[in-house]
């Protein structure tokens, strides 16, 4: 009978807060700049919440560069690509500053830092480990040293040649500084971490590979990649809000926003990410 | 070290027990309720005491010939001659146009027996109908409710989990029923509700908010039998007492649903069933020495169970499964109270407090049982989840002269945790083996907490009273050592004209929390201990308080205060949080958080109309750098909050009626405001901040008539009640969802709320 009075007494009504009618649309830039390799960008609408479309790529952004070397220049857009590429290229401890402007919206601005670079080193032993089986596998080490004094981020991808193409390897996270409580895994598999557990330190992580995973590969052959990246704060802090961002949207399927995740961006004004990052690749025989 | 001191304190105590004369009381009105701060001074000497917040006093004087002054600026004088170790109630008469409102007290100090007498909260109005302790307290400035319609507190801007429910003594862990609808505490069955809204004595720890110290009824102005039988539309209560002044009590609280036992039986066990219940039995006894002992017990459960038969095409029944939901609070204290000597009384408390909730799902098939079984194919998966604190306490107070009044005392808890267990089973398949799995803890973890505490009640002069205290805390789990200071500094200071100045500050940290794994007050939040990796929370306030009698009737007080939290817990990921397979502590994020505000309340004590008018302006925000690198405001947080509370109380008429008037900030809820493609080129939704929209104004008037009625010799009483007489919309929900559920198309946001909500209950006195 309470239930009953209670829900009599429950009514429901729709809403269109204030605050969703009057959104203002701003840039999204997305991109990834590694050391010594071309710039690449994506420049998108964001669009109201309320609205039940979704434009595309924006091709007509003017977004203008400068460095802390004084170099200034645009992005150009690329058709193929549908984002904007500029040939220059940055070096550890580079700084550079981006632009962006269109008539519809905010100007947006950030600056990113390229990492600087961690002195690193890899090697293979072959049969040198046990898998997860129980069975001798190749052992595939990783050391480098950390920079004391500062936070940083690392990112890691160990992969493997199926004589066609490299295909990451599951990490089984048994390294502290990999486990799940203390970094992410991304789409792609690599796992992002932090220097919590080693700060200032020579850093040695390595997996065994499955038994047998290369097997038929000629002696010289390339067999195992590692993909090794010191990344920005921000490009962790990104990923980190992605992550939590997918978790929230299984609860909201269960009932409600209580768990609103805040997707991390440095460019003011706008939304994305200009994520930075300094990589060194091993190729392993 | 600690065996120097307590020969050193034995020590102390003795001596001073051998030197003089005391002398020791109560100083009431003529109403028999306290008064505080009466001046009792030995005549012709500068010996002086005063009496304490409940009008207890405790005087060593040097000759039992001299007279004895009590006085006081609203009452008049009373000159005795005590007698020697006597303990003696002495009556202060009211001058004509003086107000009997009690200054003093910590700052942010509220309750309902000695400070804010004569508030007639039987008269308020109540949600369904159900007299709650906790609605009374969420019309108080500063202690909010939280969401629409629910039983919980908030105090000061402060979580949930950071309040400390004491019944008698003992700590509960989960003080509601029916989610959160409504509390385990019937308004009956509680003599006194005491709330520390931040400041608070050296003897409470262990929370970063609040104390909430409820008391069950163990003395009266008079010996006598008497009951109350109340029906609700959710229960049948039964309240009786049995209480022989100053000598012994008898008091049982019962109440259960009603609702279920109409239904048969079948349908109870296969189909549906929801109950709830809540006892309290409490007795006392002052034995022969004068020594006294409490025995308090309680129990409380909620029961929730639904089953779903699935049919085939044919309409043949094929399998059952049923949902139950459970969860029980049990709590059981003795407390042994005792003269040492005529300084020093001493008070012995064991304790126990468990609360267990649990969830279970079963199925079963009709369909698949094997040629020749017995038992049909079942599936059940239960999740279980518990607090249990066992505690011993000693708390002594010393006179160690009239000036000075210490406290001190050490409080042991060992408590036991058990954060999540799963249990899965799957027997009797044809063709497939039983199937066993246990996962989480399997056992409750166990934590040990002690506190070591002092305080001195130091009286400086006639105008001037300081409370120094300290409290020291040891946690340790798992190997980790946590140690806690707590200063506890607060200054009381008489102005001149019926008026007072108080000045605090505080430390308190808390070792135990509650995770909030979706709705606060469900039975699912686990109760967790502070780790090595998240940290023990930890609040600093800083208080300062205005009060001054007006008139003869009317008292007003202005509260302002500046609080700093520290490791503040927040469910980063809800879905791991729930599975007890994974670590609790992967999906905690620790935060900051700080309060500040102003609270004024101008309140009537006499008279047949009384209550209060109140007004909190506060702000409270926090920091989780995790989840937003900004300050965002707290989800509770209401910045305005004017509240009414009137009632018209008198016995002897036919009708007597109350009113809740309540208007400030809406809540604040979490929206989406856009949406926008990631670097991996799926959409996301843009938040510009956490708790981004807040609702419109919030408005309510809530309405109590009581009808009281004489028949049959009995006393009968008939309440109405309307919650939200006006029907304003204040939201009790907003759900979003998108059309069509997919992420391209718009956002439709729907607000839930209520209305017009009716109570009632019928009571008969006897």
């Amino acid at each position: 009978m309470c239930s009953l009075l209670a829900l009599n007494s429950c009514l429901q009504d729709t809403i269109r807060p204030n605050i969703l009618q009057d959104y203002n649309p701003k840039l999204v830039l997305n991109g990834t700049f590694s050391a010594d390799s071309e710039l690449f960008i994506t420049a998108r609408p964001s669009v109201s919440i309320l609205d039940s479309t979704f434009p595309g790529g924006l091709n007509n952004v003017k977004i203008t560069y400068t460095t802390s070397k004084d170099d200034r220049g645009s992005f150009i857009y690329d058709l193929f690509s549908e984002g904007y590429t500029s040939s220059l290229t940055l070096k550890p401890g580079d700084i550079l500053r981006v632009r962006g402007e269109h008539p519809d919206f905010p100007t947006v601005f950030c600056e990113v830092r390229i990492p600087d670079a961690v002195p690193s080193s890899a090697i293979l032993v072959p049969n040198g480990g046990i898998d997860t089986s129980g069975l001798e596998g190749d052992l595939i080490s990783l050391t480098f040293t950390d920079k004391p004094g500062q936070k940083n981020y690392y990112r890691l991808q160990v992969l493997y040649w199926n004589g066609f193409a490299f295909i990451p390897i599951l990490n089984p996270r048994t390294d502290p500084s990999l486990a799940e409580f203390n970094s992410l895994r991304l789409q792609d598999n690599s796992i992002l971490f932090t220097d919590d557990l080693f700060d200032g330190k020579e850093k040695t992580t390595a997996i065994v590979a499955t038994n047998g995973l290369t097997f038929g590969l000629p002696q010289n052959q390339d067999k195992y990649k590692i993909e090794f990246a010191s990344v920005s704060s921000d490009y962790y802090e990104y990923f980190a809000s992605l992550d939590r961002a997918v978790e929230a949207k299984e609860v909201t399927f269960q009932g409600g926003f209580n768990n609103a995740v805040v997707i991390h961006s440095n460019v003011n004004n706008g939304l994305g990410i200009l994520a930075t990052e300094w990589r060194s690749d091993f190729t392993l025989k | 070290m600690l065996k120097i001191c307590l020969l050193a304190v034995g020590l102390l105590i003795s001596l001073n027990s051998i030197a003089q004369r005391i002398a020791t009381g109560k100083v009431v009105d003529q109403h028999e309720n306290a008064v505080s701060n009466v001046r009792i001074q030995e005549r012709g000497t500068a010996n002086v005491t005063y009496s304490q917040g409940d009008g207890t006093y405790l005087l060593s004087y040097f000759d039992s010939e001299i007279p004895i002054i009590f006085s006081h600026e609203d009452f008049d004088t009373v000159v005795l001659k005590l007698n020697p170790q006597s303990t003696t109630t002495v009556f202060l008469s009211l001058k004509w146009n003086s107000n009997s409102y009690n200054l003093g007290f910590l700052a942010g100090f509220t309750d309902f027996t000695h400070k804010n007498t004569n508030k007639n909260l039987q008269n308020m109005p109540y949600f369904l109908g159900e007299s709650d302790v906790n609605r009374q307290l969420q019309m108080l400035p500063g202690i909010e409710q939280g969401r629409e319609g629910y039983s919980n507190l908030f105090v000061r801007g402060g979580e949930a989990d950071q309040n400390l429910m004491l019944y008698n003594g003992t700590p509960i862990y989960n003080s509601n029923h029916i989610y959160g609808i409504s509390s385990v505490f019937h308004h009956r069955s509680i003599k006194n509700t005491a709330v520390y809204k931040g400041v608070a004595p050296a003897r409470y720890g262990g929370r970063a908010s609040s104390y909430i110290d409820l008391s069950s009824e163990k003395n009266a102005k008079f010996s006598s039998f008497s009951g109350e039988f109340e029906m609700t539309p959710l229960n049948a209560g039964i309240y009786l007492s049995n209480i022989q002044k100053d000598k012994k009590y008898f008091t049982i609280s019962a109440r259960r649903s009603w609702i279920d036992l109409l239904l048969p039986t079948e349908t109870r066990e296969n189909s549906i069933n929801t109950n709830i219940y809540d006892l309290q039995l409490n007795m006392g006894k002052t034995l022969k020495n004068k020594d006294k002992v409490d025995f308090s017990f309680m129990s409380t459960r909620d029961l929730y169970f639904i089953a779903f038969a699935g049919q085939d095409s044919n309409n043949i029944v094929t399998s059952q499964a049923g949902f139950k939901q459970k969860w029980s609070n049990i709590l059981a204290s003795v407390k042994y109270s005792s003269q040492l000597n005529t300084k020093t009384t001493v008070e012995n408390t064991a304790y126990y407090s468990g609360y267990r909730a649990s969830t279970a799902i079963e199925q079963q098939l009709f369909t698949l049982r094997a040629q020749g079984a017995t038992s049909l194919p079942t599936q059940k998966e239960e999740s279980v989840s518990g607090i249990r604190d066992i505690g011993l306490q000693s708390h002594f107070t010393y006179l160690f002269e009239n000036k000075h009044q210490l406290s001190f005392g050490i409080q042991s808890a060992t408590r036991l945790f058990q954060v999540g267990r799963r249990e899965y089973s799957s027997v009797n398949y044809p063709s497939i083996s039983d199937v066993f799995v246990l996962t989480g803890t399997p056992k409750y973890d166990a934590t040990q907490e002690i506190a070591l505490y002092a305080e001195d009640d130091f009286r400086v002069n006639d105008n001037t009273i300081l409370n120094m205290g300290v409290r020291q805390v040891f946690f340790v789990n798992d190997k980790k050592v946590f140690v806690g200071f707590e200063p506890r500094i607060h200054g009381t200071f008489y102005l001149k004209n019926s008026d007072v100045f108080k000045l605090g500050y505080n430390r308190h940290n808390q070792y135990v929390s509650q995770l909030n794994l979706g709705t606060i007050g469900s039975p699912s939040n686990i109760w967790v201990p502070a780790t090595k990796l998240i940290l023990p929370q930890k609040m600093d306030i800083l208080e300062a308080a205005y009060e001054r009698k007006l008139g003869k009737f009317f008292a007003g007080t202005i509260n302002g205060f500046y609080k700093r939290l520290q490791n503040l817990n927040l469910v980063n990921n809800l879905s791991d949080a729930s599975d007890p397979s994974i670590d609790w502590q992967s999906s905690v994020t620790q935060g900051t958080g700080q309060v500040y505000g102003v609270e004024l309340m101008l309140q009537r004590s006499s008279g047949y109309f009384n209550g209060w008018i109140s007004y909190a302006y506060s702000k409270s925000t926090r920091n989780f750098q995790e989840l937003f690198a900004q300050d965002f405001d707290f989800t509770y947080d209401r910045p305005h909050m004017l509240k009414i509370h009137a009632n018209y109380t008198d016995e002897n008429a036919d009708w007597n009626f109350g009113f809740n008037i309540v208007v400030g900030s809406g809540q604040l809820f979490t929206l989406p405001i856009g949406k926008f493609r990631d670097i991996n080129d799926e959409i996301q939704l843009e938040y510009n901040t956490l708790n981004n929209y807040r609702s419109p104004l919030y408005t309510r008037l809530d309405l109590s008539l009581v009808r009281l009625k004489p028949n049959f010799g009995l006393n009968q009483e008939w309440r109405f009640y309307l919650y939200n007489a006006l029907g304003n919309r204040n939201p009790l929900n907003i759900s979003v969802d998108f059309e069509g559920n997919s992420n391209f198309n718009a956002l439709q946001i729907n607000r839930a709320y209520l209305a017009y909500v009716p109570g009632i209950a019928y009571i008969v006195k006897f």
